[in-house]
């Protein structure tokens, strides 16, 4: 990548040097405005509950997803004619608790407002337990690894997702909060120091066993953490690794999905190819779609890693803000203290007081992205999964 | 020179002795007949009718001598050697009249009729050469066109002329250098016969005997003709003058008649001059971008390396330079092409009809020859550009047998990026150079060697950090044998290499070269035999001997912490024996049937991977490793190539051909870019790469006009590849010891037609051309693991259905002429992200099916302006200035469209290369 970078740069370069005459143009081809938008399927059903997610692809710039809701998404028996719905649960998401058998197939089925289309029968696969979720430091860096085995040899494929969830702290405790020019002590479920943030995954994660004698997953690195690049590992770190056995044409799928990211037309870049599906649109056959589904059990495992227990020292504490600390008495008047916190930018931390009289005499105040956790992204309300 | 020296004196005497003999004898016989006519102020053409019409005289004139010729002349019953003799007084003609009635009317001199009296009176003691007499008129100033004035007797005159053919056979060689002039067509019109000279510029023309007027051509020169009496087989040896100091010659002259008499189609041939006229962007005349004005052939964009004909790709040219391969044709990224104009001698294609001679590569052959040096004294040329200079010098090495030519070329761009404002633009640099050396020998008449020796070097680098460098290598030695006068033999040995190398050592750390390097050895040997005018065969061997180095990264410095990585090196063998023959069946259906059979030898060292059967090959469905030692035999293909072309001449002006072509190709050049790039690796078939194949059907109409002035012709042609290479999306190519993980089998079709209107000569020449053409491709690897269009027929990456191409050139004076070109072509297909959608937690982009959309049509004009200077035979340098104006409209057409992702948007941007014109101008000198 980097050579054809280079080669591209110095097309430029030599243009630029020898000719003065090249010109870059903004180019919008016409056929890219006027795109036809297609529905997108990612999901998968297990033997116990069935998720699907749908979308439409967005005109190129737009970068929000367009969720599909208004959609009829029912799951099939192939030997049983079973037909049950999907429960809509908005942004796009539909979901059912099934009970599934490993001896029928399945299908998804999709009745959009316009347009049907079905998914090819799948069998139920069977996924192999997780035998661990582990972590190591590889030249610096933090990462996640998973092993698993299928005695039977039979999966040979691996889908993995994971959901990342970590708490921070914000550098200082506002142990107080200003509300109607009154100061009171914050209840402790609506503290603001630690925060809990979650993350899901973003890549492709495929992996397969076809070149080994045994089917035995060993320590496949599934994600990267640089200690000092974010807060992730600044407390408490916990991941959810998730395991799906898959066919090998949703393999290639989930692999070309992968390569495909990457290129984005020029000419030294790589041709980009279509991405295979199994889905197909019974109403109007030329009609695209994308997307692979596939039917696997569910198979999942979590860790929990302590800051002290990494190898690191080069781990923020909390988030790098500039904080200047101010203090605001009593004394000069509620105005003064109103004009500080009561535009919600400064935060009460402490309380300042007296030695003599022990009276409150004023409050250490803090700039809010130095006191609320909640500014970098993350919750104050602690998952049901964490552990102490 | 052909006949010997010694031939040469007996000649010369024997020619002094018939000038020397009065012309008293000329009309001793016959001369009873007589006449009555009266003419005033007619034309010749008048009087000679007269006389036929009132005698059994048959008059022999030179129609092109006589046609200014106007007479008075007023007879009555006057014998017809007065009349003529009255009417020919003082207009410098001369007239004679043979024994069997026969009136040969002639400028300046007569002819003689007859040999001194007994000259033959002892046929037994006849020496040989009396049997290949050529009456010669030059009296010493054999130089220059009074030759085409003369009347040649050939042959061994006899009383009367019988029926029957007779073959002359001589050589056609270049009247400054004594170079031979291969390929220089050789014919009559009436009735068409024609043939063209062998290597060494030797020819051999069965026509009927009597009167005739052979014309000869060849490209660069100036066309000729010779009136000659053929009474029994004879020599004529034929001098040409180079037609570039005159400047009279046409543009594209060659295979004049050819076009419609040469039994193959789809073969296009230039001269230097022809490429000389077509305006560049550079400055520079360059091989390449003539070759892409021809019908068929096209490129994906202006700054890229390499062309595709015919809906082939790039790596299915053969480019031959003197015999050996050349890898990389290109300089600076393809802004020039990897040959010196100077020395070139002419460029032929191959795109239909592929001789059986030729093999490896399944869609043309682009053989490039240098020139011999001068034989006669050392001269020189040179060109100055803006960008460029180049110097060539050559000239005889001790005596007129051998010749040097010595040609170099190099840029100075690095001069203008020193003098930059921008720093990075500064401490880069780009330059190349070639150097040509070319020596000839020749031994004797029938023996001559050839040694030519080519290297080529680019390099470039950006802001002091990444260097890249390419160089071509190419030697060869060449033996041409006339082993009798029939048969001809022609061996060569050829070495190239190609290598490049990525050096990048800003970063101690990560400091590496990367190396790739091929190594061809060739040997080749090829015997022709001429049985008679009818039938001739030609036979060979060629083998190729592959080394290549496919990569090899290794650490450089001390500090760094790359890890070294060799693959392993691949070693073949490319073997073949071909045959074919050229069968005259009638007058006018002629077939050139040949049969080519190749072997391919893969062998060790190397180990090769197993992979699990009917899954799609990846590193994880390996499943068992050989290894192969020294040597070993690893993988065999081979198969027959059949070479099929034949021709219906329906009149002497229009014929019809039909040609089929069976290829193999065991090479592949591996690049799943739209542009080549100079990084593009070279791979060999193995036990999985499967050599391509490929079959062509062609059928073409051509028809001439005003004797070959105008030239027209459609050709149509379809064509379909096996096991052509397309890559897996991310395809990993450098680097990569398990290459056919990433590489699918493809199938490719293409067909179109040509038609092409070329005035060939005139203040007027050039060609128009439309190519309706497609080139599609489908992927149907079973084990591919991925259908790209869901296998379904797609465009290739230079899939540019309508072209058309004009190339036109004016000439006002002998020293200002004016080029004018126009290209109009489709846009290339591309590929284009149409939408994009959240995918697997993160924004993916998608893709339009592969190359459904095109970029906007390509138009462009140029101009050129040459301006010679004066034409003075001797002057110390000739020199001439060339003023061109390269995208006179200043159209941007795009070079390439892209998308970049900005600010949370993504943003198309569409790059020219040139978007606005570009005006250069080039000092040529000639010394």
């Amino acid at each position: 990548m980097e050579h054809t970078y280079i080669l591209r740069y110095w097309i430029f370069l030599i243009i630029g040097a020898f000719l003065f005459s090249s010109c870059l143009d903004e180019y919008n081809p016409p056929e890219i405005a006027n795109s036809e938008s297609i529905l997108v399927v990612e999901g998968n059903i297990s033997d116990v509950v069935a998720n699907i997610r749908l979308s439409s692809t967005n005109p190129l710039g737009q970068d929000q997803p367009t969720p599909v809701d208004n959609a009829q998404v029912i799951i099939e028996g192939e030997n049983s004619g079973s037909a049950d719905n999907l429960i809509p649960l908005g942004g796009g998401a539909y979901q059912l608790a099934t009970d599934l058998s490993f001896q029928d197939r399945y299908r998804i089925r999709i009745e959009t407002e316009a347009d049907v289309y079905v998914s090819e029968f799948l069998d139920l696969l069977t996924t192999p337990e997780i035998d661990s979720v582990g972590w190591e430091q590889v030249d610096g860096v933090f990462q996640v690894h998973v092993s698993s085995h299928d005695d039977t040899k039979s999966t040979r494929y691996y889908l993995w997702s994971f959901e990342e969830t970590w708490t921070y702290r914000a550098r200082y405790n506002s142990s107080y909060q200003y509300e109607d020019g009154e100061f009171s002590l914050r209840p402790r479920d609506e503290q603001i120091y630690f925060c809990w943030d979650t993350e899901p995954s973003t890549s492709v994660l495929v992996g397969t066993t076809v070149n080994l004698t045994e089917d035995v997953v060993f320590k496949q690195p599934l994600h990267q953490i640089v200690p000092g690049d974010n807060l992730k590992l600044s407390n408490k770190y916990s991941i959810l690794v998730k395991q799906y056995a898959i066919s090998q044409d949703a393999y290639e799928f989930w692999d070309l999905l992968r390569k495909n990211s990457e290129s984005v037309g020029t000419f030294f870049d790589p041709q980009p190819s279509q991405l295979p599906t199994n889905l197909t649109c019974t109403t109007d056959e030329n009609k695209q779609v994308v997307g692979y589904i596939s039917a696997s059990q569910e198979r999942s495992e979590r860790i929990f890693v302590n800051r002290n227990d990494l190898p690191f020292d080069d781990i923020p504490f909390y988030p790098a803000r500039f904080c200047q600390l101010d203090t605001v008495l009593v004394a000069e008047g509620p105005e003064e203290i109103d004009l500080q916190f009561g535009g919600g930018f400064n935060l009460p931390t402490l309380e300042i007081v007296s030695l003599f009289s022990g009276r409150v005499i004023g409050y250490q105040s803090a700039p809010r992205q130095c006191a609320d956790c909640r500014i970098f992204g993350g919750t104050n309300q602690r998952p049901e999964f964490w552990e102490n | 020179m052909h006949p010997k020296i010694t031939s040469n004196v007996l000649l010369a005497i024997f020619i002094g002795i018939l000038i020397g003999l009065p012309s008293a004898k000329s009309f001793s016989q016959n001369a009873e007949s007589k006449i009555s006519v009266t003419l005033e102020n007619a034309p010749f053409n008048e009087l000679a009718n007269a006389i036929e019409k009132q005698s059994d005289y048959t008059l022999y004139y030179n129609s092109r001598q006589t046609d200014t010729l106007i007479i008075s002349v007023q007879a009555t019953a006057e014998p017809v050697a007065k009349v003529l003799n009255l009417a020919l007084r003082n207009t410098g003609f001369q007239s004679a009249i043979d024994d069997n009635d026969h009136i040969f009317v002639t400028y300046g001199r007569s002819i003689q009729t007859s040999l001194p009296f007994g000259f033959f009176t002892s046929p037994e003691t006849e020496k040989p050469e009396n049997n290949e007499i050529a009456v010669d008129y030059f009296e010493g100033q054999s130089r220059g066109n009074n030759a085409e004035e003369k009347v040649y007797e050939i042959g061994t005159k006899t009383n009367t002329i019988k029926k029957g053919d007779a073959t002359i056979s001589g050589r056609v060689v270049d009247s400054q250098t004594g170079e031979p002039i291969a390929g220089a067509a050789i014919f009559i019109k009436e009735p068409l016969i024609g043939v063209s000279a062998d290597p060494l510029g030797y020819y051999k023309l069965t026509i009927p005997k009597g009167r005739h007027t052979i014309s000869i051509n060849s490209l660069g020169m100036r066309e000729t003709t010779r009136n000659v009496i053929l009474y029994s087989d004879g020599n004529l040896d034929i001098e040409l003058q180079e037609s570039v100091q005159s400047l009279k010659e046409v543009l594209v002259e060659a295979d004049r008649e050819q076009n419609v008499i040469n039994p193959q189609m789809g073969i296009e041939k230039m001269d230097i001059e022809t490429i000389k006229q077509i305006p560049t962007a550079l400055g520079e005349s360059d091989v390449l971008r003539v070759v892409l004005t021809l019908p068929g052939v096209s490129s994906v964009g202006e700054a890229s390396t390499g062309f595709n004909v015919r809906g082939g790709t790039v790596d299915q040219n053969l480019i031959q330079l003197n015999e050996a391969t050349i890898y990389n044709p290109s300089h600076l990224f393809g802004f020039f092409s990897s040959f010196n104009p100077d020395i070139l001698k002419d460029v032929q294609l191959y795109k239909g009809s592929i001789p059986a001679k030729f093999g490896g590569r399944l869609s043309s052959v682009l053989d490039i020859t240098t020139r011999e040096g001068n034989k006669k004294k050392l001269s020189g040329a040179g060109g100055i550009g803006l960008i460029t200079s180049r110097l060539s010098i050559e000239g005889p090495i001790g005596s007129e047998k051998t010749s040097f030519v010595l040609a170099g070329r190099s840029n100075y761009s690095n001069w203008l990026l020193r003098r930059l404002e921008d720093p990075d633009f500064r401490s880069s640099s780009a330059s190349f150079y070639d150097v040509n050396l070319g020596i000839a020998h020749q031994f004797n008449e029938k023996n001559n060697l050839f040694f030519n020796a080519y290297l080529s070097n680019d390099q470039f680098q950006f802001r002091n950090d990444t260097t890249y460098k390419y160089n071509n290598i190419a030697l060869s030695l060449k033996w041409k044998n006339l082993i009798n006068d029939r048969l001809y033999s022609e061996s060569s040995v050829a070495y190239s290499q190609y290598d490049f190398s990525i050096n990048a050592d800003r970063n101690p750390v990560n400091a590496y070269d990367l190396a790739f390097n091929i190594q061809e050895t060739s040997f080749k040997s090829g015997v022709s035999y001429f049985l008679n005018e009818d039938y001739s065969f030609e036979a060979g061997i060629n083998s190729k001997y592959y080394q290549l180095s496919p990569g090899k990264f290794v650490p450089t410095g001390s500090e760094s912490l790359i890890e070294e990585e060799v693959i392993d090196q691949e070693n073949a063998l490319e073997s073949a024996l071909y045959f074919s023959a050229d069968l005259n069946l009638s007058s006018k259906l002629t077939i050139n049937a040949g049969l080519r059979y190749v072997m391919f030898n893969y062998f060790g060292p190397q180990d090769v991977y197993t992979y699990a059967p009917g899954v799609p090959r990846t590193s994880s469905t390996v499943i068992d490793t050989t290894n192969y030692s020294n040597g070993e035999m690893i993988k065999t293909y081979h198969g027959p190539e059949v070479r099929a072309a034949m021709r219906y001449i329906i009149d002497k002006q229009t014929s019809v051909k039909l040609s089929y072509n069976m290829q193999r190709q065991f090479i592949h050049m591996l690049s799943n870019t739209t542009a080549i790039s100079p990084t593009d690796i070279w791979k060999l078939s193995d036990t999985h790469i499967k050599p391509q194949f490929g079959q062509q059907l062609s059928l073409g109409f051509y028809k001439n006009f005003q004797y070959g002035i105008i030239e027209t012709s459609v050709e149509a042609y379809y064509k379909t590849v096996n096991n052509a290479l397309d890559f897996k999306s991310g395809a990993v190519l450098i680097m990569n010891p398990a290459i056919e993980t990433d590489i699918i089998n493809t199938r490719a079709q293409a067909y179109g037609v040509e038609v092409l209107l070329k005035k060939t000569r005139g203040k007027l020449n050039g060609w128009l051309s439309y190519t309706f053409s497609r080139s599609l491709l489908q992927q149907d690897d079973p084990i591919a693991g991925e259908l790209i269009n869901n296998g379904a027929w797609y465009p290739s990456n230079f899939d540019k259905p309508h072209d058309v191409t004009m190339v036109g050139n004016y000439k006002f004076s002998h020293r200002l002429s004016l080029s004018l070109n126009f290209t109009y072509s489709t846009g290339r297909p591309i590929t284009l992200p149409i939408s994009s959608f959240n995918y697997g937690g993160s924004e993916r982009v998608f893709y339009s099916d592969r190359n459904q959309f095109r970029i906007p049509d390509y138009y462009r004009a140029d101009i050129s302006l040459n301006l010679e200077g004066n034409h003075k035979v001797r002057k110390l340098a000739h020199s001439s200035w060339t003023f061109a104006i390269y995208n006179l409209t200043g159209r941007k057409n795009p070079y390439s469209v892209f998308f970049a992702s900005e600010n949370g948007n993504i943003q198309g941007y569409r790059l020219a290369i040139f978007g606005r014109p570009i005006p250069t101008v080039t000092y040529n000198f000639k010394f």
